[in-house]
């Protein structure tokens, strides 16, 4: 109880200091664009994949549950978007909107199916799935293109304006990305957000208190499905194009690994994942090789001593040094 | 008749492989409740490996396999000692996933760091002519991989039923806690199970270079194959492991024939959520909590 | 829960901040230097990943190119710059690396493999720049902004075919990958083969890219007793292929795509090349006496000493194909005087080019410029590829 207690003293000077933030992060996403127009596209696919991310971070931070299926999503939003806009000529951004809310749909039949599962056969149920998505989008040659790939996808038009520059889809990428870090952010600290945190603590003590497990981790498992849905739609808009290299397994296992190196219980974690995994091979053939590797290496040190990633280990020693309190130390697991 | 039982026996071949890794897994996963998926990377590992080691070295291809087996085994016990037991002992099991996912893109990037992104082989172990059987040409590569498979799973049982490590083990298996209370060092017998791994690893990358070519990109494919047949046939199922490789071999061979190889990587991932949710042991696994 | 609270306001705080210092850390090095006034080709190929045994040496053959041109005065006057960038084999990629270029580049270059090529096809077109790929499975649309390198797949064929036919070889199997390269190959062969008379498909099978074995496949085939085989697969595909025909016994001539026309593809399948291996190949594979006439012959041996002295070996497939392209790229921006949008109708108009590939006609419809008179068959041996002849 103690924490109900403690939490309304600080909430007021934590919500100025909360607005100072978005400020400053607003200004900060406002000017880079003119502070490095060279990396533009980087940051538009670290922007998608952040996305991509976000709505994971529920399902893997609260709920304790590890969904590899991401791929599958992001390849219905794409390729339902190519298809959608360029055989049925509908608007992008009405595709976009429809195909995430049958991806957040999806995702609830599917949840229903495999959350009923223990501990990790719900990831690799949703591993199926990512190796599933890899196989159809080769083989569905008459749907997906196949091999070749989808081409001529229509820019994403909004109220009558093309987003076709780096600089469009960087700004409403992070829009889009800060509305989701804000659902997501929410989501955590509400009831569902406890409920889930409860679930995923203990899921059969969470039931006799009431909690409906499934149904909680199957809401979590919907977000995760739309917000990647749509990533998937904004990244076929963006590149005009899709295949099934974008999509590969490795592809969904990258996407888990930034959540879990950046920390799946903060919306800035995902955000210091995705630039980490994306941002790195784009400094140079040398660092590229060496990505897979030190990747590989940072999330088995991440999982297995700072389960709250990157960011919640930033956080840890910053805590530790403001205010030396080691009993909270422990209590953060 | 033949054309249908050369798409047979190919399939097999691959699924030797397949139900090579399985059984690491299985191993794994039934001492210690880890799902290795790095077990795929292992393989691809020592392959080229073994083809460093055979053209560095001008050594005969067979001579790679004994010297393999022993660093692998070696080597595996001491990834276990440095990554999975302090990761067993602080992380979730979800946790513990991701901490093999994270073993192998670390495999893969060793690969690509140390071998660069050509594929590679070498030379059968006795010779390129074929076999040739009632009109069916075998590569003699073929009977070395049936073995390899035959040699692991006939060691694994004697190990298993005829010794007391086997016994400990077993023990382990069914129940740690008490095996712990027992006297039985559950640490230890876990650091075995991944060296009987690293072994099988090893058998089934040297055995399985010489007919085929292999490369960094080809480590996520093996562990998911793995990983399907070891599900599949049930976690923790020796038994189950094996079939579980040898049916997911024999179906991408007869549909990579017949239809398309990626229809029958579709079939095997819907034999696997059908599992999955009708019969979550697998088809060989016993019945535990699965389900909440 | 309480340390939670308690420490998340101040990592709202500094977190934008920090990600922002990161951001600008990283982006500061590759600030585009001043623009002066030169031209400038922005080359896109595969310096890494499967595509990079054809990227590397493109990007060595275009700034081979870049060099000579700029040591003859340059365009107009006006240096001629390189940009390169790796788009890691992979499509999404060579769209990001292509958008990272757009407006500050006259012309494109690359990528190197189909895939890519496709997918930086829109942009070019959206943003009116010609784009020179370097992959010869691309087929360009008359009157849009992409261009293909080399020759068509069916003329490839054609020539093998023909080239067969005169050797007697009248039974002719096939084996083919199942991706768009692979598709593209099948059926171009079963067009040839129906093309000339005496000439028949014995025995047809496809294979997975990233399959482990094809002796099934082979074995099918060789049930039709084929006289020889054609294998349009790259890279460990082909190679997994031709060590299958050792395993079934299946011993005949064996042909297989241009895309296997690189010393690290013979290098890696050295041990079990067929005997022989036979590769369809444009001018710069060709012994200098079937040059047709002594310009050409000056023009291959320019460009064959100069990457010889520079590299120390011959020059294989990527290297050729860059050096065209930069110099009819060049050659078209110089004819349009630098005007980038001006440069697809000057490209158009280029006929008669001698280049080190072919000679080139390019036209409205015809944006590959190259034909059958280009093809020869070379064989692929341990020390490289070695012309045989098959010249009209």
């Amino acid at each position: 109880m103690t924490v109900a207690q403690i939490a309304p003293v600080r909430v007021s000077a934590a919500t100025g200091r909360t607005w100072l933030g978005l400020a400053v992060g607003a200004l900060a996403a406002l000017a880079l664009p003119y502070l490095i127009p060279t990396q533009m596209s980087l940051l538009v696919t670290v922007g998608i994949f952040y996305l991509a991310c976000i709505g994971l971070t529920p399902l893997i931070g609260q709920a304790g549950q590890v969904s590899l299926g991401q791929t599958l999503f992001m390849a219905i939003g794409a390729y339902g978007a190519g298809l959608l806009t360029l055989k049925w000529q509908w608007p992008t951004a009405l595709a976009a909107v429809v195909l995430a809310l049958f991806c957040g749909g999806l995702a609830l039949i599917f949840g229903a199916a495999f959350l009923r599962l223990r501990g990790y056969y719900f990831a690799l149920a949703t591993l199926g799935l990512a190796v599933a998505t890899a196989a159809l989008s080769t083989a569905w040659i008459s749907v997906t293109g196949g091999p070749s790939g989808m081409v001529d996808i229509p820019s994403l038009s909004l109220f009558g304006y093309e987003v076709f520059s780096d600089q469009a889809n960087f700004y409403l990428l992070v829009v889009l990305g800060g509305i989701a870090a804000w659902i997501t952010t929410n989501l955590r600290t509400s009831q569902t957000g406890r409920a889930l945190a409860a679930v995923g603590h203990d899921s059969v003590a969470a039931g006799m208190l009431g909690i409906n497990a499934s149904r909680y981790k199957a809401v979590a498992f919907a977000i995760s499905a739309m917000t990647a849905s749509l990533a998937g739609s904004l990244y076929a808009f963006y590149l005009r194009f899709f295949s099934p290299e974008i999509i590969t397994v490795t592809v969904a296992f990258s996407i888990v690994i930034m959540v879990a190196i950046g920390g799946s219980r903060s919306a800035f974690g995902p955000l210091i994942g995705a630039l980490v995994i994306q941002g790195v091979p784009q400094m140079g053939q040398t660092f590229a090789t060496w990505v897979p590797l030190f990747a590989g290496l940072v999330l088995i040190v991440v999982m297995t001593y700072f389960p709250g990633g990157l960011w919640g280990a930033i956080g840890d020693a910053v805590g530790a040094l403001r205010r030396p309190a080691p009993s909270h130390a422990k209590e953060q697991r | 008749m033949s054309d249908y039982l050369q798409s047979i026996l190919g399939g097999l071949a691959d699924g030797c492989v397949y139900a090579l890794i399985a059984l690491g897994m299985s191993v794994i996963y039934s001492i210690s409740r880890i799902i290795s998926l790095a077990q795929g990377g292992f393989v691809v590992l020592a392959a080229l490996c073994a083809v460093s080691l055979q053209s560095g070295l001008g050594i005969s291809p067979l001579a790679t396999l004994p010297i393999m087996v022993v660093i692998f085994s070696v080597g595996m016990i001491g990834v276990a000692q440095i990554v999975i037991q302090p990761a067993a002992k602080r992380a979730t099991p979800e946790r513990l996933l991701l901490v093999t996912v994270g073993m192998l893109q670390a495999v893969g990037g060793l690969l690509l760091i140390g071998w660069g992104n050509l594929p590679y082989t070498m030379p059968a172990f006795t010779g390129d002519a074929p076999v040739k059987v009632a009109g069916l040409s075998l590569p003699t590569q073929y009977f070395w991989l049936a073995g390899a498979l035959a040699v692991s799973v006939l060691g694994l049982w004697l190990l298993l039923t005829k010794t007391d490590i086997g016994l400990a083990m077993r023990a382990t298996a069914s129940n740690p806690g008490a095996a712990a209370l027992q006297g039985i060092r559950v640490d230890r017998m876990r650091l075995i199970a991944f060296g009987l791994a690293g072994a099988m690893a090893a058998l089934a990358g040297t055995t399985i270079v010489p007919i085929t070519f292999l490369q960094f990109t080809t480590v996520t494919p093996y562990a998911v194959a793995g990983f399907i047949a070891a599900v599949v046939g049930g976690l923790g199922s020796n038994m189950g492991a094996v079939t579980g490789g040898l049916l997911l071999g024999l179906l991408q061979g007869v549909f990579g024939r017949y239809w398309n190889a990626d229809l029958a990587q579709l079939t095997a991932i819907a034999l696997l959520v059908a599992v999955l949710v009708i019969r979550p042991q697998g088809i060989f696994g016993t019945p535990e909590r699965v389900r909440r | 829960m309480s340390a939670m609270t308690a420490t998340r306001p101040r990592a709202r705080l500094f977190g934008p901040l920090g990600v922002a210092a990161a951001l600008a850390l990283s982006g500061c090095s590759a600030v585009a230097a001043a623009e002066g006034e030169a031209i400038r080709i922005g080359l896109i190929a595969s310096q890494t990943g499967p595509g990079s045994q054809l990227g590397i040496g493109e990007v060595r053959g275009a700034e081979l190119a870049v060099e000579q041109i700029n040591a003859d005065g340059g365009v107009n006057g006006q240096r001629l710059e390189l940009i390169t960038a790796d788009d890691q084999s992979n499509p999404s990629q060579a769209v990001l690396q292509a958008r990272k270029m757009l407006g500050r580049v006259d012309a494109f270059v690359g990528p190197s493999t189909s895939g890519p090529c496709k997918a930086i096809g829109p942009l070019a077109e959206s943003a009116q720049v010609v784009n020179y790929c370097l992959s010869p499975g691309l087929k360009p649309e008359p009157g849009g902004w992409q261009w293909s390198a080399s020759v068509a797949t069916h003329d490839l064929t054609s020539r093998l075919v023909d080239y067969w036919k005169s050797q007697g070889i009248t039974r002719i199997g096939l084996l083919t990958q199942t991706d768009s390269s692979g598709a593209e190959g099948a059926e171009s062969t079963k067009a040839a083969i129906d093309a000339v008379d005496g000439m028949e498909l014995a025995g047809e099978a496809t294979f997975s890219p990233d399959a482990v074995s094809v002796t099934a496949q082979l074995q099918q085939i060789a049930r039709h007793e084929p006289q020889a085989l054609v294998v349009w697969a790259t890279g460990a595909g082909a190679g997994v292929a031709f060590k299958g025909m050792g395993q079934v016994g299946l011993d005949v001539p064996v042909a297989t795509t241009d895309g296997n026309l690189t010393y690290a593809f013979v290098d890696r399948v050295q041990n079990f090349l067929p005997d022989p291996l036979l590769i369809p190949a444009t001018r710069d594979f060709w012994d200098p006496a079937e040059y047709p006439n002594d310009e050409v012959r000056e023009i291959e041996a320019n460009y064959h000493d100069a990457y010889v002295a520079a590299h120390g070996e011959q020059p294989d497939f990527g290297p050729g194909v860059a050096y065209d392209g930069v110099h009819l790229v060049a050659e078209a921006l110089e004819r349009a005087e630098g005007d980038a949008a001006q440069a697809r109708a000057e490209l158009e108009k280029i006929t008669d080019f001698d280049g080190v590939v072919g000679t080139y006609n390019f036209s409205r419809e015809d944006h590959r410029g190259l034909a059958e008179k280009d093809v020869a068959i070379v064989q692929a041996t341990k020390d490289g590829f070695e012309f045989i002849g098959g010249v009209e």
